[in-house]
């Protein structure tokens, strides 16, 4: 996320803050990973490095999952980008009126990217399921609410994992022109690209952000990083977007495995470093 | 927690649509949590009145350097101190709460690279390394609390959006290191300078120029707290967790929280007033008396609105022991314990009440750490027949303030200093 820290101007303050290229010391950052609800486990001491950095792992993520209806997809997709949708489900009992204000003001104060016609969506479904008379009715625990999180599948469904990226580029991968591009039919033209492989482990790990083309249209969007999720998850959803819609791994292009996935880690580029690749690869 | 101005119209929809009661709700005694005897949770959810429970209604979550605390946001991290851990007056750092707006923090800090900069309309440019900083400055300490401005949003009536705490967003610790006067006084702030502005390494995902993309804090030049402002890189003699903002953190004793910067990395001495998200329309109080309104004046836009540094922490004070998960045999004398503090200095009284506020007692302070800090207190109790009892407490500042019996209510959810209450039962000894 280094791009963002090409610092804000203080416009129309008289001042301008001086320029930050870098986060001085940011050795690495918002790294998250599944954390487990509902049994706390003693943590093991772990074995420090010498030297300069100071760090800890990743911050466990335990959110709990939103409840099932119409718009959850879309809301799982939007909503998740800034911060986990526990921030939904932590409100208290608010009117219906208070989903259509707050949406509102994650896109115009906040600067979330949601199409009108999703945004709509999402505030039904919020309003279905997240006011006071929805949410009376609620007596499971804690645990209980949460417990979905805490089951894990062994093998990772890639069709599953989809689901985060729906809400930008569609179930039918088309994408929507102009705002989130299209992986039909792209995914395989990438990947005959030598280094387009790693290319799309990057994107999907450290997110993708400013201006570029693809297949003619221009985008200047934010697609988040993903690198919460596991290496199993990032190589199945990769390996889904390859062979869905007609889309098809090249010749002598293997299928994406978690550990390509753990080894790309390694590199923590900023979205605006996989910006960079991406235009020397020449993708278009 | 911020909240962004309702437009008239929205909050005039919002109120019409519900049947809440404007009553503010009279907490019955705060319920205990956390009790040994209950195998079942606490409910996932409480509304529309307020949450009955001393901490807000989450579950518990493991974090690196932290024992398990509650967990109100997973992703930024926001994790609430249980009730346990106010037994003392500094609150150990591996239960110091954690509240973060955004969502990129730092995971691990080279300091081999990481310096402090002062910079924008000052004399000399500086950066500074943490060795530097502990090296070349005389190091000052202050023990004071870290309270959340949202710390209680749980208990407004009608409730207001925003992370619901219960109590748990306050930690007290002794800061120590460095005079934010002495690093102004190296790099020599300009004639103009109207405010500084704070900003640390954690940033978040939104566009630039957003709330969402960074979190700064700007206070006055001429606010005198700034001379008493400590850039901590030790809290109770220790190096501060990640999550509390390792390498070194903003103290502003008797403010909240939210001017409290974490991982402090660039101080702007700014010519004009900063209107970035965080300073306005977010963390903003109504300009009344303990920065109290109704949703009728809100939805009519008749509130006018200041920055929440423009107030000190009102007086509080808690009850810590009995929690309620034990009853206490009618005859025995029992030690009533708990904390109190103000932002506004010392705190000089605490009493204590066993028939819900009607006759007080005083109760004795424990030792004094500063004007800041949390002071502990003992009362002791010896209640002579069984029965359901209602112990209150509220403590008085130096300057005379007073815990009053009534909540506050702004769109906020900030500034709740009500008296707190807990029910005992006592039993039969015999
Ligand atoms: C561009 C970044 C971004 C996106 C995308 C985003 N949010 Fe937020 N949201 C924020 C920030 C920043 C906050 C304030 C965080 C804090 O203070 O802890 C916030 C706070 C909230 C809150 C807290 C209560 C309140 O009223 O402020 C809720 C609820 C919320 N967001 C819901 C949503 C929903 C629903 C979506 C999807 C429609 C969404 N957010 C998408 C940035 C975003
Ligand atoms: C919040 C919306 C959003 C979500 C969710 C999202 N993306 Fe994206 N994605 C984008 C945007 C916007 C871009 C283009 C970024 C730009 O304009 O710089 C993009 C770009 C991409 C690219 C690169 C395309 C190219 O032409 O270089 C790939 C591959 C991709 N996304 C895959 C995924 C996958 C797989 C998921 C789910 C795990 C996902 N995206 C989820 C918004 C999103």
């Amino acid at each position: 996320m280094k791009k963002r820290h090409v610092w804000m101007v203080l416009l129309g303050l008289g001042l301008i803050a001086l320029a930050q290229s870098s986060m001085p010391g940011l050795n690495r950052t918002g790294e998250y990973t599944q954390g487990t609800l509902g049994s706390i486990l003693l943590p093991a001491p772990v074995s420090q490095a010498e030297g300069p950095v100071y760090g800890v792992g990743a911050w466990p993520l335990y959110t709990p999952d939103l409840k099932e209806g119409p718009g959850k997809d879309l809301v799982t997709a939007y909503c998740s980008v800034c911060h986990s949708t526990t921030y939904i489900t932590m409100q208290p009992a608010m009117p219906a009126a208070y989903w259509e204000n707050n949406v509102g003001r994650m896109i115009n104060v906040f600067g979330a990217t949601i199409p009108a016609d999703d945004a709509k969506k999402i505030i039904a479904y919020l309003q279905a399921h997240y006011t006071l008379d929805t949410r009376k009715a609620e007596t499971g625990s804690a645990v209980a609410s949460a417990s979905a999180t805490t089951t894990q599948t062994p093998t990772v469904d890639g069709a599953k994992v989809y689901q985060n990226c729906i809400g930008c580029h569609q179930a039918n991968g088309q994408g929507v022109p102009g705002a989130f591009p299209a992986l039909a039919g792209r995914v395989p033209e990438m990947l005959a690209i030598k280094g387009g492989k790693d290319y799309l482990i990057q994107v999907l790990l450290f997110g993708l952000s400013g201006q570029i083309s693809a297949k003619g249209q221009n985008y200047n969007g934010v697609m988040p990083s993903f690198g919460q999720l596991k290496d199993e998850e990032i190589a199945a959803v990769l390996n889904y977007v390859s062979t869905q819609w007609n889309n098809s791994l090249p010749q002598g292009v293997g299928a994406f495995t978690s550990q390509e996935v753990k080894l790309a880690r390694a590199a923590k580029l900023s979205a605006q470093q996989v910006l960079e690749a991406r235009t020397r690869l020449g993708i278009k | 927690m911020a909240k962004a101005r309702f437009s008239r119209r929205q909050l005039l929809n919002l109120l019409g649509g519900t049947g809440v009661a404007l009553a503010v709700g009279r907490l019955s005694g705060a319920q205990a949590q956390a009790s040994s005897q209950s195998t079942q949770p606490v409910p996932s959810f409480t509304g529309p009145g307020p949450n009955p429970y001393w901490n807000g209604v989450n579950p518990y979550v493991t974090y690196p350097q932290k024992v398990p605390l509650i967990r109100l946001t997973d992703r930024p991290v926001q994790l609430e101190t249980p009730r346990q851990y106010f037994s003392s007056a500094l609150t150990p750092n591996a239960a110091h709460y954690v509240r973060y707006h955004l969502d990129e923090i730092p995971n691990a800090i080279d300091l081999s690279t990481w310096r402090l900069a002062v910079e924008g309309n000052v004399d000399k440019p500086l950066r500074f390394s943490l060795e530097e900083l502990i090296a070349n400055f005389k190091p000052a300490s202050v023990a004071a609390v870290n309270q959340c401005s949202g710390n209680s949003r749980s208990r407004f009536q009608p409730r207001v959006p925003g992370g619901q705490w219960g109590n748990g967003a306050m930690s007290n610790s002794m800061w120590t290191g460095v005079r934010l006067k002495d690093i102004l006084a190296a790099a020599g702030i300009k004639q103009g300078t109207v405010q500084l502005q704070f900003q640390g390494l954690d940033h978040g995902k939104g566009p630039e120029g957003k709330g969402s993309n960074a979190f700064m804090k700007s206070l006055p030049v001429t606010d005198p707290v700034i001379d008493e402002c400590i850039l901590a890189y030790t809290m109770n003699d220790e190096p501060l967790p990640l999550l509390n903002g390792f390498p070194l953190r903003l103290i502003v004793p008797g403010k909240f929280a939210t001017y409290w910067l974490k991982h402090l990395t660039w101080i702007r001495a700014l010519t004009e007033e900063d209107k970035n998200f965080w300073m306005t329309p977010a963390y903003r109080i109504p300009d009344t008396a303990r920065g109290t309104t109704t949703p009728e004046d809100v939805a009519a836009n008749k509130v006018k609105t200041v920055p929440i540094g423009n107030v000190n922490m009102p007086v509080r004070s808690f009850i810590i022991t009995p929690d309620g998960s034990s009853k206490v045999p009618a005859g025995m004398p029992v030690a009533v314990r708990g904390i109190a503090f103000s932002g506004y200095g010392r705190v000089a009284k605490v009493e204590v009440s066993d028939n819900d506020g009607k006759n007080w007692h005083l109760a004795s302070l424990g030792e004094y750490l500063g004007p800041y800090s949390f002071r502990t207190w003992e009362f002791r109790w010896t209640p002579k027949k069984p029965g359901k009892y209602l112990l209150a407490v509220r403590a008085t500042d130096e300057k005379g303030n007073v815990q009053p019996d009534e909540g506050v209510w702004n769109p906020g959810g900030y500034l709740w200093n009500k008296i707190e209450r807990q029910e005992i039962v006592v039993g039969n000894a015999s």
